[in-house]
């Protein structure tokens, strides 16, 4: 019949979403990827936003740097 | 009451509840935490926010009653016109206003010697509350700051931050989108750093909200009379690089195996007519995305296709 899978729309940059790419093979066992739309579109389980959310944001940290005189 | 105090007192019971309802505060487990409908709150100039909870304190007396409302903002109105430094009698009010009183007691609105006392006198801010015009003037704002704690901020292109204050209370707001380096009596000195600003959009404050703030409370000694334009720039990217991801949640139709189901194109048996084959064939991708709920109608189609 008709086939539905249910997930979340992921909107991003490019390479936001190759990060996403990359995490998700480092997880293997636990991927989330369910497909790969476009450049910028990428459908995920549900359960896996927080997970992007957290590993980007301790991605920026570690990329972002603080001058305090 | 005194802003510069360090003195502890809780606030009256009506203003807590008024606050729960308009939704500043949240009931936690641990007790009362504030929202981040809150903290925009405490960003506002001091009238409007002495306007909002006025009007839910007003709203909460006589059952929300029209004919009090009214008596209470034509009280207001008739405060803005009554002597400095004189008391008047509490029966010459209406019922409205007699009902409001400890609200606005409690707001500093009307001053009352002591607990049910037959005389009432209006304060400064109560007098100015309806004649102020929020932002607008600033010598009228100087005179009753004064009052409520002034404030001059001066931000350096470097993003240091130089609060000429003596108010507790500005120096904790300050405090929480700056990381402060320095308290002096008046004077409080900070960097605005990535980590500040990011911790208070986490908390709900928009970057459109710390520049206004910060604009407003400008020195009269920076030359433009704002924030250097690299700052406030650098606070909206800031704000930007937290939304990287757009998140959606919903349900992917794949077109290609349903193709394959009905057989659609040339040839099909469904004939072009029906609606719903128009709609899919239309469609040039092949994956179409639904926001939850848009499934139940595509279900709902194949359904009558299938019959």
């Amino acid at each position: 019949m008709v086939h539905f899978t249910e997930g979340v729309l992921v909107a991003c940059d490019v390479p936001t979403k190759q990060f996403i790419l990359k995490l998700d093979a480092d997880l293997k066992p636990r991927s989330f990827v369910l497909f790969d739309l476009d450049d910028n579109h990428i459908f995920v389980e549900g359960w896996a936003v927080e997970t992007i959310r957290n590993n980007l944001e301790e991605l920026y940290k570690e990329n972002h740097f603080t001058f305090i005189a | 009451m005194d802003p510069n105090s360090t003195n502890s007192t809780k606030p009256p019971k009506a203003i807590i509840k008024a606050l729960r309802r308009i939704n500043l505060l949240n009931d936690t487990g641990e007790g009362l935490k504030i929202t981040s409908k809150g903290f925009q709150f405490l960003l506002r100039d001091p009238y409007s926010q002495v306007w909002v909870l006025l009007l839910e304190l007003v709203n909460s007396i006589s059952n929300g009653s029209i004919k009090a409302k009214r008596e209470v903002l034509q009280f207001l109105f008739e405060m803005n016109y009554s002597e400095p430094g004189a008391g008047y009698n509490i029966s010459d009010l209406k019922n409205g206003p007699v009902e409001a009183m400890e609200a606005l007691v409690a707001l500093g609105l009307v001053y009352r010697p002591f607990r049910n006392s037959d005389t009432f006198f209006p304060t400064k801010v109560g007098r100015r509350l309806v004649a102020n015009t929020g932002a607008g003037g600033r010598t009228d704002e100087k005179n009753v700051s004064a009052s409520l704690g002034t404030c001059e901020i001066i931000v350096e292109t470097n993003f240091r931050l130089y609060a000429y204050t003596t108010s507790k209370l500005q120096v904790d707001l300050i405090s929480m989108f700056v990381h402060m380096r320095t308290r002096l009596p008046n004077l409080a000195v900070g960097h605005i750093t990535n980590e500040s600003v990011r911790m208070a959009l986490r908390n709900g404050i928009s970057a459109e909200q710390i520049i206004a703030y910060l604009n407003a409370h400008a020195s009269s000694r920076c030359r433009s009379g704002r924030i250097p334009s690299n700052v406030s720039q650098m606070i909206r990217l800031w704000e930007a690089g937290k939304d990287r991801v757009k998140t959606k949640s919903g349900v992917l139709f794949d077109r290609r195996e349903t193709e394959e189901a009905f057989g659609y194109g040339s040839g099909s048996r469904f004939g072009p007519r029906n609606a719903f084959i128009r709609m899919c064939s239309s469609l040039k991708s092949t994956r179409i995305f639904h926001s939850t709920g848009g499934e139940v109608r595509v279900r709902d189609g194949c359904k009558a296709l299938v019959g």
